[in-house]
């Protein structure tokens, strides 16, 4: 059986890194390149069959569909069933990252990872890999994690396997990429460093409008991944605290202009039916009802004083 | 025993019935030497004493949420409560302090409740009841209704000390601003429940977001127009709202304001307002016309005092009809209406006489109130008040040389 399309992200970044770890590959497994396990990856020369995709299905259209479990594990050379994929969603505010400053070291840290999976039910002929032996292939430069600061010290104690917290997460996947660095590469490396969900990568902007336009142009400059979402956070900003008023020319005109638009409007109230919007109606305000209750700015002079004066 | 009863059909349209003008004068300027409480007025115009007379000369203490104070039988608040009230109500006016009336809720109270719920309780409509054949009433419902709108009211209560968080606001704009809604609202001519529900979703902004004071009236306006989408059947256009801004504002400005509320109160625009309770407590007079009606003037009144910003719909639905009931003769808080209301007298006394307080000066706390409640089609109802609040004055002036 063939394993399902991993997402298009996962390529992102992983295929040159790929590409650079050939050798290491092509080093451990040749023994047995049956045994190979690596990432599907369309660039990949040495990859024994090319990745296979739904649109690639017609390929097989003439085999049979339906195979014996054991012969289609043994077309992938007992490589076991993938479990899904652990995402080690990285918490920037935990580790102490400013985002403004540390976004564009932190993506360009993330392109660098290498593509990890993990096996679970492993058969005999394949490598240990239970999940006690989780390891990351090591990134290509060494300055993927070290070049980090952190906010505070950090424990580099192992973590226990349960309730794993994404810091766990990174600081496991820190010590073992930094121990990796000083060994060669023993065993295959299972687990993988994808993106995440979208959700990680929605960047809030802050409420200080200033803030906000540095933030902008930083975000603009650094992160061009089309992935990469910016959302606005509308709440936080508030609009009303500008002491903006419009001139008494401009308040006349929009007058004219209105009154133009809707000459009955002194002294007609229209009505929209909710329900059924073509309903309208009209109530025709006699003279005193009119003169009762007249349009008025309220705080006029106040707020016209403290325009002169700023 | 002197006993004044007044009925809206039969004394309200009767010329003779409208204060004269100076009385009305004097109503408006007010009488800052004979300061009459509802405990006084009531006990007077009754010949009885609330809640409890040794003698003439004996003090009634009033609870109320600066403390006790101590309230003579005729009429007078001893020097140092009237001097700390008098000074209090100046801050008031400045805008310095709002100290909300609160609620409360004792032992006895509990236990009234208690009492009266297991009288009157039922788990099915009562046969005997119209309501139950009432298929708008919903009466197999009430008793999931109401629990669920007293939750609703709780929940959804602005911060009575929000303009503490607003540096260019003060009481006195927010007093401003809410006579210009009224004045919009009677033009427009809509629901009582679009008034007190635009007034809530300023309040509860205000208590979130801190605005500008040219701003003030923009929000105001964006508040009505949501109100009224949510409340009407048939909505006024925007183009009437901008009207009546005097083109202080554009379109623009309005849509961006109701973007903006509505994000900041989460879209919770289910705030039950006090007209379902007051409807629910004159079930226990059998829905009688008239004491409701005066009781919707006392309690619009009460959307212009800063203390009440925080009250219950629930409590000053109660506290309305309860000095309504007083105003027109019927003094007894019955258990029915302590079932209906789920207030106690204890509980709503404070509250009805805050309301007569305000009413006695209404030109200075809501003269825009009291105007549209003086005309025919609101059956003269802010007349009536201001007549009784006369009468009864008289009667303690009266009084006062015997007593003295």
């Amino acid at each position: 059986m063939d394993p399902a399309t991993p997402p298009r992200s996962r390529s992102n970044g992983s295929s040159t890194a790929t590409a650079r770890n050939q050798n290491r590959f092509s080093n451990v497994n040749s023994s047995n390149n049956d045994n190979i396990l690596q990432t599907p990856n369309k660039n990949s020369s040495l990859s024994i069959r090319p990745p296979v995709t739904p649109s690639t299905v017609q390929k097989f259209k003439n085999q049979p569909f339906l195979q014996p479990p054991n012969a289609a594990l043994n077309r992938r050379g007992n490589t076991g069933l993938k479990s899904p994929e652990i995402s080690p969603f990285i918490r920037r505010s935990s580790i102490g990252l400013n985002l403004t400053n540390d976004n564009s070291r932190l993506v360009k840290s993330a392109n660098n990872l290498q593509a990890v999976s993990k096996v679970l039910f492993p058969t005999s002929a394949s490598p240990s890999t239970s999940p006690d032996n989780l390891e990351l292939l090591p990134p290509n430069t060494s300055a993927s994690f070290s070049s980090f600061t952190f906010s505070q010290d950090r424990s580099t104690s192992p973590t226990p396997k349960t309730k794993r917290t994404n810091h766990d997460i990174f600081d496991s996947q820190f010590q073992i990429n930094y121990e990796q660095q000083q060994q060669p590469l023993q065993s295959q490396k299972i687990q993988k460093i994808v993106p995440g969900t979208p959700s990680d990568k929605i960047i809030t902007t802050p409420q200080d409008p200033s803030e906000r336009e540095q933030m902008d142009t930083d975000v603009d400059s650094e992160l061009e991944d089309e992935n990469i979402i910016i959302k606005n956070d509308v709440s936080s900003y508030n609009p009303f605290m500008d002491s903006k008023v419009p001139t008494r020319e401009e308040r006349l005109q929009r007058r004219q202009k209105l009154i133009s638009e809707n000459p009955d409007i002194e002294d007609t109230i229209t009505y929209i039916n909710k329900r059924d919007k073509t309903k309208v109606t009209k109530i025709k305000l006699d003279k005193e009802q009119r003169e009762s209750y007249k349009p008025r700015m309220l705080f006029e002079d106040e707020i016209y004083n403290d325009q002169d004066k700023q | 025993m002197h006993h004044i009863s007044y009925s809206m059909s039969s004394v309200a349209l009767k010329k003779e019935n409208i204060p004269p003008e100076e009385d009305l004068n004097k109503l408006k300027t007010g009488n800052s030497q004979h300061r009459v409480a509802l405990s006084d007025v009531t006990s007077q115009v009754n010949n009885k004493s609330y809640p409890t007379t040794s003698s003439s000369t004996s003090l009634t203490k009033v609870q109320s949420q600066n403390g006790a104070k101590q309230i003579n039988t005729n009429g007078d608040m001893d020097s140092e409560t009237q001097c700390d009230e008098k000074l209090n109500l100046n801050k008031v006016k400045a805008g310095k302090v709002n100290e909300p009336l609160r609620l409360t809720r004792t032992a006895n109270d509990e236990m009234l409740l208690k009492h009266v719920n297991k009288k009157y309780f039922r788990s099915s409509p009562d046969p005997n009841d119209e309501d139950s054949y009432d298929v708008v009433m919903v009466p197999e419902l009430t008793n999931d209704i109401f629990p669920y709108l007293r939750s609703l009211e709780t929940r959804l209560r602005p911060n009575p000390q929000y303009m503490q968080l607003q540096p260019h606001l003060k009481w006195t704009h927010r007093s401003t601003v809410i006579e210009w809604i009224v004045e919009v609202h009677l033009r427009f001519r809509l629901l009582p429940e679009t008034l007190y529900l635009t007034v809530n979703i300023i309040d509860r902004f205000l208590s979130n977001q801190e605005i500008a004071l040219n701003k003030f009236q923009l929000i105001a306006a964006a508040a009505l127009f949501i109100a009224s989408k949510y409340e009407e059947i048939n909505c006024p256009t925007l183009n009437d709202i901008i009207y009546m801004l005097n083109e202080a504002y554009s379109k623009q400005d309005i849509l961006t304001a109701e973007r903006l509320i509505l994000n900041v109160l989460e879209f919770e625009l289910g705030w039950p307002g006090p007209m379902s309770f007051l409807r629910r407590v004159s079930k226990a007079d059998d829905y009688e016309h008239e004491t409701r009606t005066l009781a919707k003037y006392l309690l619009e009144s009460t959307i212009m005092d800063p203390r009440l910003v925080d009250a219950e719909p629930s409590w000053l639905a109660a506290g309305s009809y309860f000095l309504s009931m007083i105003i027109l003769g019927c003094d007894t808080w019955s258990s029915a209406h302590v079932f209906y209301s789920n207030y106690t007298y204890d509980q709503i006394f404070p509250l009805a006489k805050l309301i007569l307080e305000n009413c006695r000066d209404p030109s200075r706390y809501h003269k825009v109130i009291w105007e549209k409640y003086s005309h025919k089609s609101q059956h003269y109802s802010s007349q009536i008040v201001s007549n009784w609040i006369l009468d009864a004055s008289r009667r303690v002036e009266q009084q006062e040389p015997r007593c003295g």
